[in-house]
């Protein structure tokens, strides 16, 4: 009875450290595969990293047409030039003049103070500031409008406030009643909305899928232009041989990713001083349903390629739209329920989520359980279908070389 | 012409004999055009879940929450009875911002006090939680605005001079290029045109790479006598003609299936996606020029397709890139596309100003050929790769 549970599940160990050898040579030996890892892991990120460095854009070049030239106006533009996101350029005096500066992209936005600005503000007139803000790039966009309205919103209750002052009011009831409602916004997690601190995680978490499923598919693709997945693999046409050898492959990627998250983390995150709000052990614990699933989904959609560079070409195309997918650069609601769909297949949409969660938004492990089960749920079907694929292939391989 | 005329009929026999080929120069490009298409179909996000924590419990209070989920970017969708319970739901993710009535919301109003609400929303997620902050800061200011205008009205002041008083000055926003904000025109434009970009590189590189990876480069040595250019015009020119319909049919999906906005030149337009084609074709062969095997040149061209999207300045602008970046981006064709791209739709501005763009495409479709020609040639005359994977 010992000896009949023993042989299998020595079998199993043996083939399981097998395939870890195996595919850690074959990974080693491969010139592509470890420059992909190093790559795109580290220098991609570092790219990225430093294109996105300034985080957050100062300085947007605005026109101001001065229509009105008195103390009043003049002190506008100042308060105008004084706030962080716009940077008033030369004061022109027609809208034409502002237009030709726009076309030549030397300002990003149009300013225009009508005439008789002072004389209404003092007669209790209303008047208006008009902008002209180009919304094809929604960065300038927003810098321009936002900093504007602020502006506006502060000169307007200085004249309320002084109005009322002038009525014999004291200041501080002035301040209450000119604004009855403080509306206070506070930006959680990334308080500056930087660029880098936002797409940093993100690239991280996509990363881990794209060079899983670039290695694998590499690796893959060259067994088979070789024909040596069975040889490679002897135990795999066995009663339950793909077990070990998909546990053995997960567990490899696996530690891979153990060394170079750490890496990654302590390196591109800290040098750009990216924010990292959990502990090692919890990224470890979340990534590893993540890094089994994409695994497991690499070898099942490699049986696809028939040489090694049509996985490149393949992987490279669905990694944007999984960034896409992921929810993160544009939210998940605004999808229709088709790609909503879609996008819980992949495992890059859960695996970012938590990644991002947990790094980013201080949640425990414990509040991205969805997402892990999630992940879990996926390793589960993409490791009956890997299963399959490599059963199928190591038997084709078998029936060719009898032929 | 022969030789040509027999390399370009080739190159469109391997296009139909082989699947790979097939899938990813006919079948792939559509299939993205469709999915970006589709997938942004409603352009601007709505209905984005918040949480607001009434402490209050007053008529005030509750119309100002009906007010929130009246605004067409918000969505009250949780009511937690503390703080600490709200708090978790925007670590999870299921809401994007936590609104905090505070107590004597109503009784302070009254009173003539100043009160204030809190938002704390999910700044990690720059898009919902810009549009978040932006909708709550409106929502708070009008209900605010009406309290003072109504003191006013009390105090015996015209409601016309009430809302002079209020808002002296007042703003006349004018949005240009894209008037709706929507960020299908946005993105997609960004995304759809970097997508078929990267198709050119791919294929032109797994076409021309094919060959040296089976060693059919002496094949067409023999048959061009030995004439580089007459090989490169066979090899590419087949695509070149290909990809202007794909790009066709791909403005024509922006254009007039979507309704981006054109207000620019159309010529400017069609030359711009011809110069792309060509100019991403002119990179991809001096990747291939420049490599030791198949695998990395796809490699080189596909890493060059993907970063061309950060360096194109569409999610974040050029403008604001260290210099040693902003000097790097003018070396990818993409960018001055999608420049002249706004430039000719959104913007619609002169051409004249598109010129620069122009110029800087028309060099860059030039320059790697230039400098990828000797290597090229060499590789031609040794037929293959010096590595085989």
């Amino acid at each position: 009875m010992k000896k009949k549970l023993f042989k299998p599940y020595h079998r199993t160990r043996l083939s399981y450290w097998n395939t870890i050898a195996t595919e850690w040579d074959s990974i080693k030996s491969d010139k592509a595969v470890v420059s992909t890892f190093l790559s795109v892991t580290l220098i991609l990120l570092l790219v990225y990293a430093y294109v996105y460095s300034n985080e957050v854009i100062y300085d947007v070049p605005v026109a101001v047409v001065n229509q009105d030239v008195s103390k009043t106006s003049r002190d506008y533009i100042e308060m105008l030039n004084a706030s962080a996101g716009i940077k008033t350029m030369a004061t022109h005096t027609d809208l034409q003049e502002a237009k030709h500066a726009y076309y030549a992209k030397k300002v990003m936005g149009i300013v225009i103070i009508p005439k008789d600005f002072e004389k209404n503000i003092r007669n209790g007139r209303p008047t208006a500031i008009s902008t002209y803000s180009d919304a094809s790039n929604m960065v300038f966009y927003k810098n321009v409008l936002g900093n504007v309205s602020i502006t506006n919103g502060y000169f307007n209750a200085g004249i309320g406030i002084k109005k009322s002052m002038a009525q014999g009011k004291p200041m501080t009831a002035a301040k209450q009643n000119q604004n009855p409602i403080q509306a206070i916004s506070t930006s959680l997690f990334n308080t500056s909305s930087g660029y880098a601190t936002y797409i940093i995680p993100i690239l991280t978490g996509l990363i881990i899928q794209l060079v899983i499923l670039m290695g694998i598919g590499i690796l893959y693709g060259s067994r088979k232009e070789d024909k040596k997945i069975r040889t490679d693999f002897p135990r795999l046409l066995h009663k339950g041989g793909t077990i070990p050898v998909l546990l053995g492959k997960a567990s490899l990627y696996s530690l891979i990713f153990a060394v170079i998250i750490p890496i990654q983390i302590g390196i591109v995150f800290t040098i750009f001083s990216i924010p990292v709000r959990s502990s090692l052990l919890t990224i470890y614990a979340f990534l590893i349903p993540y890094i089994f699933s994409v695994v497991f989904l690499g070898i099942a959609i490699s049986s696809l390629f028939k040489r090694r560079e049509e996985s490149i070409v393949f992987l490279v195309l669905i990694s944007v739209p999984s960034l896409m997918l992921s929810g993160l650069s544009y939210p998940l609601e605004g999808f229709s329920h088709f790609y909503q769909v879609l996008a819980s297949v992949i495992p890059s949409t859960s695996g970012i989520e938590g990644f991002v969660k947990l790094t980013q938004m201080h949640a425990s492990l414990f509040e991205v359980t969805k997402e892990w089960l999630h992940l879990w749920g996926l390793t589960l079907i993409y490791f009956s279908i890997a299963a399959a694929s490599l059963k199928i292939r190591a038997y084709n391989e078998l029936q060719h070389l009898k032929n | 012409m022969n030789a040509f005329l027999h390399i370009a009929k080739r190159e469109v026999g391997i296009l139909f004999s082989y699947k790979t080929n097939f899938i990813f120069t006919i079948l792939l490009p559509f299939v993205s055009i469709l999915f970006f298409n589709t997938l942004l179909q409603e352009g601007v996000p709505r209905d984005l879940p918040i949480a607001v924590v009434d402490y209050d419990k007053t008529a005030v209070s509750r119309n100002l929450i009906a007010q929130f989920d009246a605004t067409p970017e918000l969505k009250v969708a949780y009511a937690p009875l503390t703080q600490k319970e709200g708090e978790p739901l925007v670590r999870t993710g299921k809401i994007y911002g936590l609104v905090t009535i505070p107590n004597h919301f109503e009784k302070d109003l009254k009173q003539g006090k100043q009160t204030k609400v809190i938002n704390q929303f999910n700044g990690n997620l720059l898009l919902p939680g810009g549009l978040i902050d932006k909708a709550f800061k409106k929502v708070v200011g009008t209900l605010s605005a009406s309290v003072n205008i109504q003191k006013q009205l009390k105090n015996g002041v015209l409601i016309k001079q009430a809302n002079a008083n209020f808002q002296p000055i007042s703003a006349n926003n004018h949005v240009l290029s894209n008037p709706f904000t929507n960020y299908s025109y946005y993105l997609n434009s960004g995304f759809l045109t970097m997508f078929f970009q990267i198709f050119v590189i791919l294929t032109t590189v797994y076409s021309f790479g094919s060959d040296f990876k089976y060693r059919k480069g002496k094949k067409l040595y023999k048959i061009s006598k030995g004439n580089t250019f007459v090989i490169l015009l066979g090899k590419v020119l087949p695509y070149t003609f290909w990809f202007f319909l794909v790009g066709l049919l791909m403005y024509f999906s922006m254009f007039v299936l979507q309704d981006f906005p054109l207000f620019g030149n159309k010529f400017a337009l069609l030359a711009g996606l011809l110069l792309l084609i060509i100019s991403s074709q002119s990179f991809a062969v001096f990747f291939i020029s420049i490599s030791k095997s198949l695998r990395q040149a796809l490699t080189l061209g596909s890493g060059f397709g993907a970063v061309s999207l950060a360096f194109s300045g569409i999610t974040f602008p050029i403008f604001g890139m260290p210099a040693p970046m902003q000097w790097l981006s003018q070396l990818f064709p993409f960018t001055h596309f999608f420049e002249l791209f706004l430039d000719q739709t959104q913007r619609g501005i002169p051409i004249f100003y598109s010129f620069y763009a122009i110029s800087a495409l028309v060099v860059l479709s030039i320059l790697p050929l230039l400098l990828g020609w000797t290597k090229l040639k060499k590789l031609l005359l040794k037929g293959e790769f010096e590595h085989r994977i």
